[in-house]
């Protein structure tokens, strides 16, 4: 619920450290990302600025763990930064989302201990970015063929292919692929930026996001030892299921900070705004909306813990998180179009945040699988019962 | 009713759907970016007779029914929905007042040159503090014997930035609210007339949209359009028409979304086949398809009680509005769905269409003002 000084309860028991952070990352976000977030939606540049700042903080290594240089925090943690920096930003939500989250956990889970190494104390230092494809991730071409082939000769795989909507795509330092190899055997690899035959072919001109360069990826026969093939086997399916799961729960994580920060702005200015000699908010058509707003907010919020409670614990949430990803997507859309309703004509002007928000509560749709593969998930999940 | 249209009505639409497939579709995109006001397009338009439509040919215009009006107001929509708006306001709000209210003089000297395109009109209601409280607003006017002065300043104003006469609502006497209000007519060169900002808009970018400002503004006495004191009055019946286009831009746009859902579902294969092939999509398609032809019917339906005479138009009106507008925004949303990440880059038409459909429930009353008129006529 929203509190008289405009903050947000917590529905999760939080610990006193995930306090700590979660109040630090607050007020870190309030003072520095509110105008950063609208200019870089005007002007696309990378915010490098900003990602050092929070690189001293430590938030890019909150997740990882300490024998590597990083906070050896639980998800929860990161899920509250994620959501305290996307109220204000929702793209340095997404970028933290990749960086402090899903790279470092695949890292973590099922990297070697030369590949935790070398990778996770500078990822946790900013010094090494690291991004994925956005898009659906088992990207398929017309003819049934991946996107993205690999082959193994001698020492090392050979990788083929395309992939488009990567975030930072020219930034980025370290990308997680998967490519399928003659076997029909999925593979994920961790790919440096700059090998040779890689190359980033295009920046998208999108609705938002435009600051974090989303591009496209070609790999041209590139030569990528065995030694940055990340986990063993023929499970790799189910290990990348486990890194997009939280992904996802992180993506929800922006959704809710959008559609909390869409419902603030539209209490207040329902507060100010007056129409008919009264402010609206004394209408109990605006009083009804902004109801309806917040118990979706509280809806993704209760999902959300659900399904983080259960991944923490380890036990099997692939439809529990579907069902938060989708919904806290679904909501967050809803919630910005109702509040740039009831800042009527100025809800469309650039001159405020909620056209903003509407355009970036979309992406947090697709992003890691668009509601119908989460739908997929939830109805295979109700059916193999 | 007769649910065909007239020979007349297909030939129209044709010529429309036609002109802006040819004309628009990549215009469409160009000003989305650039903010630019689309002259050039309208000069076609004006030559095909889409700037004068509700005008008498007397005056140059080509005097079309309503239900052609709203024919020709979707279809440009379905290609362009900044073009759509700034010909429906050419058409239903800036002329219309004037062949609805204006004097002979009037109409003599205002209406030859809009309908051809060479003037370019708007209508000035809005304002910072006053949106859905429509007589909330403070730009007075005051009688100086042989002129009027206008002071205050609108906002919101499409076609602003290129207009050459603004349809003006003042206050004569505010004391009297309601009963105080008048319009004028104001070019564009009156001493003390002023275009302020250029709004920077989520959608319908190339729309001019801007502050209009009045400074000591002089207004000749004779370009006080309609009976005196009976401004509001005026108002509420030019806007009953207007949401007559309005609708129909919202069924052009919601149709723009289904015609990019069918083509891009057809195209994208995924496991192998056309992903128009899964009931999923299929079932978005039939839901955007069912909704539209609602829309458009009760859209259609209020031009027609309008061109019949029938008063009871203006609640269909608002009707056909609100609905139109909201499956627009919900038919723009399953189409951006059933595109996936790739409908979020600016490589597909849907991109824009999302940003656009908003606006049509925000503008010509808010969805929740429709409401309240339809709920206020129930209980009468």
């Amino acid at each position: 619920m929203i509190t008289q000084k405009g903050e947000m309860s917590m529905d999760f028991k939080l610990s006193e450290d995930q306090k700590l952070i979660r109040d630090m990352v607050r007020e870190f976000a309030q003072k520095e990302l509110p105008d950063l977030a609208a200019q870089i939606d005007e002007k696309p540049g990378f915010p490098h600025q900003i990602i050092s700042k929070m690189a001293q903080l430590g938030l890019f290594g909150l997740f990882i763990p300490e024998a590597f240089s990083g906070g050896g925090m639980d998800l929860l943690s990161l899920i509250l930064t994620v959501e305290e920096l996307s109220k204000h930003c929702s793209s340095i939500g997404i970028f933290t989302a990749l960086q402090a989250g899903v790279i470092p956990y695949a890292i973590t889970r099922y990297g070697t201990q030369k590949q935790k190494e070398n990778y996770l104390p500078r990822i946790a230092a900013g010094k090494l970015l690291a991004s994925i494809s956005l898009n659906e991730p088992l990207f398929l071409n017309q003819d049934k063929t991946p996107v993205l082939t690999c082959r193994l000769e001698g020492e090392n795989y050979i990788l083929n292919g395309f992939n488009r909507l990567v975030l930072a795509a020219e930034e980025a330092n370290l990308f997680l692929l998967i490519a399928q190899d003659e076997k029909q055997q999925w593979k994920l690899f961790l790919v440096e930026n700059g090998i040779p035959g890689l190359k980033i072919t295009g920046i998208e001109n999108s609705m938002s996001l435009r600051d974090l360069k989303l591009g496209q990826m070609v790999l041209d026969n590139c030569i990528i030892p065995a030694g940055n093939l990340l986990g063993k086997g023929d499970i790799q399916l189910e290990i990348r299921a486990d890194i997009f799961e939280t992904g996802k729960l992180l993506i929800a994580a922006v959704s809710l900070g959008i559609a909390e920060m869409a419902l603030l702005k539209a209490r207040d200015y329902s507060l100010e705004r007056k129409q008919f000699e009264t402010v609206i908010a004394d209408f109990e058509g605006m009083r009804w909306m902004m109801a309806t707003m917040q118990s979706k907010v509280t809806q993704i919020r209760a999902l959300l813990a659900h399904a983080v409670n259960l991944k923490t614990a380890g036990e099997p949430a692939a439809s529990e998180i579907a069902i938060a990803k989708m919904v806290a997507a679904e909501s967050a859309i809803e919630i910005t179009l109702d509040a740039i309703q009831v800042y009527g004509g100025y809800g469309y002007m650039k001159d405020f945040p909620l056209e903003r928000y509407f355009r970036e509560a979309k992406a947090t749709e697709f992003i890691l699988g668009t509601r119908s593969q989460q739908l997929n998930i939830i109805a295979n999940k109700l059916i193999q019962k | 009713m007769d649910f065909n249209l007239t020979d007349d009505q297909k030939l129209l639409q044709k010529m429309v759907r036609d002109f802006a497939e040819k004309e628009m579709r990549e215009k469409a995109v160009e000003i989305d970016e650039s903010r630019e006001f689309p002259f050039d397009t309208l000069k076609k338009m004006a030559s095909l007779g889409l700037m004068g439509m509700v005008v008498p040919e007397e005056y140059h215009g080509v005097g079309m029914d309503f239900v052609s009006v709203a024919i020709a107001v979707e279809e440009i929509s379905r290609v362009c929905a900044s073009t759509g708006v700034i010909v429906a306001v050419q058409n239903t709000l800036a002329e219309y007042p004037i062949v609805a209210f204006g004097t002979e003089e009037q109409k003599k000297k205002y209406l030859p040159d809009m309908a051809t395109g060479k003037k370019i009109g708007c209508i000035c209601l809005t304002e910072p503090n006053a949106g859905s409280d429509v007589a909330g607003f403070e730009t007075v006017a005051v009688d100086n014997g042989d002129h009027w002065v206008l002071n205050g300043a609108k906002r919101f104003i499409t076609n602003g930035t290129a207009s050459d006469v603004f349809i003006t609502f003042a206050y004569t006497d505010r004391e009297k609210r309601h009963k105080g209000m008048d319009v004028f007519i104001v070019d564009k060169d009156s001493p003390g007339l002023s275009v302020g900002k250029h709004e920077n808009l989520m959608g319908i970018r190339a729309t001019g949209n801007c502050e209009v400002i009045y400074d000591n503004c002089i207004v000749p006495k004779e370009n006080l359009l309609g009976p005196k004191s009976e401004g509001f009055k005026t108002a509420m019946k030019i806007l009953d028409v207007s949401r007559i286009d309005i609708g129909a831009q919202a069924v052009g746009i919601a149709q723009s979304a289904l015609d990019e859902a069918v083509k891009y579902s057809r195209e994208r294969v995924q496991f192998g086949v056309p992903i128009c092939t899964f009931q999923m999509i299929q079932d978005m398609l039939a839901q955007m398809a069912t909704k539209i032809e609602a829309a458009r019917l009760l859209v259609r339906q209020s031009a027609f009680m309008k061109d019949a005479g029938i008063p009871r138009f203006s609640l269909q009106s608002s009707m056909g509005k609100y609905y139109a507008s909201e499956i627009a925004v919900e038919c723009a949303r399953m189409s951006l769905q059933i595109h996936g990440g790739v409908g979020y880059t600016k490589d597909y038409p849907i991109e824009r269409i999302y940003r656009d459909a908003k606006i049509l429930e925000i503008y010509e009353g808010t969805t929740q003002v429709q409401k309240i008129v339809i709920a206020r006529s129930l209980l009468k």
